[in-house]
């Protein structure tokens, strides 16, 4: 069999007449952009982004603001972050930033602060 | 033929639109999908790549053949991606594409990079319009959001 490619995309037109009852408000995650580019590939280049510019994208969609308010993303971007070591104070600037951030985010779970992870404590 | 001692291995691959390349095998099996393919022997002759349209292909060729030449200089090789990627976002966006479904990881970052680097000063507004997003907040919404983080709104490009 050589049927192993991913195909993402390609196959349309299998089940139409089906589902889609009428664009329903809610499915979120469905639509995060339309310029082709998969919600996986959409984090990878926000993940790049500066917290400050984040922050602003936030007002982006509702999508948007779920996306960068995804501890999968603050995580993906300390990654980033660390490798690229030759502005320290802009890590030390959105380290402070995402950590506000997290706690902000983690108060409404529970209010007992955590720590995180932190690429300067090894 | 016969002229060479060793002979280089060649791939052909077959964009969508039906294009094929024929590529030396060391530049082809950097992607990692054209790899696995040929490792698992899914490939014989033709690899098909319904994913990638012969006009990026051609872009993915030149970044894939300057990257496997191991005598490129660190930084000589920065020069060349840092030049590879001063492209249209929209060009960025299929090359993305392509360098995801091919899996050249190198190539996904710097054009990752790339698109962070343009979008990072411009407008919500810039970025819905670049991206296709719908702006689906309320009025009130939208202004309460855009509140919170008011700072960050200070330096925009103008669009």
């Amino acid at each position: 069999m050589t049927n192993r490619g991913k195909g993402n995309g390609k196959e349309k037109g299998k089940g139409k007449g089906e589902g889609n009852p009428s664009e329903t408000k809610s499915s979120s995650s469905a639509t995060v952009s339309s310029c082709n580019l998969p919600q996986d590939l959409i984090v990878e280049i926000l993940s790049r982004l500066p917290v400050k510019s984040l922050l602003r994208f936030k007002s982006v969609s509702k999508p948007w603001l779920a996306l960068i308010n995804n501890p999968k993303l603050i995580s993906l971007h300390l990654s980033h972050t660390d490798v690229n070591p030759k502005d320290d104070a802009v890590i030390i600037h959105s380290l402070f930033l995402w950590q506000e951030h997290i706690m902000s985010l983690l108060d409404s779970i529970d209010d007992k602060p955590i720590n995180l992870d932190h690429p300067f404590q090894s | 033929m016969a002229t060479t001692t060793t002979e280089t291995k060649m791939l052909t691959l077959c964009t969508s639109d039906k294009q094929q390349f024929q590529i030396e095998e060391t530049i082809a099996l950097q992607a990692v999908t054209i790899r696995n393919m040929v490792e698992d022997e899914c490939a014989s002759n033709v690899i098909p790549l319904p994913n990638v349209n012969s006009k990026i292909m051609i872009q993915i060729i030149e970044y894939l053949k300057k990257h496997v030449d191991s005598s490129v200089s660190k930084e000589d090789m920065e020069k060349f991606d840092s030049a590879f990627v001063e492209k249209k976002l929209s060009e960025i966006f299929d090359i993305i594409l392509a360098a995801n479904y091919l899996n050249i990881k190198n190539l996904l970052d710097i054009c990752c990079q790339r698109v962070a680097d343009v979008m990072k000063n411009k407008s919500p507004e810039w970025v819905r319009r670049t991206f296709n997003i719908v702006n689906d907040f309320t009025a009130e919404e939208e202004a309460k959001i855009r509140k919170e983080h008011e700072w960050a709104f200070e330096g925009v490009d103008e669009d």
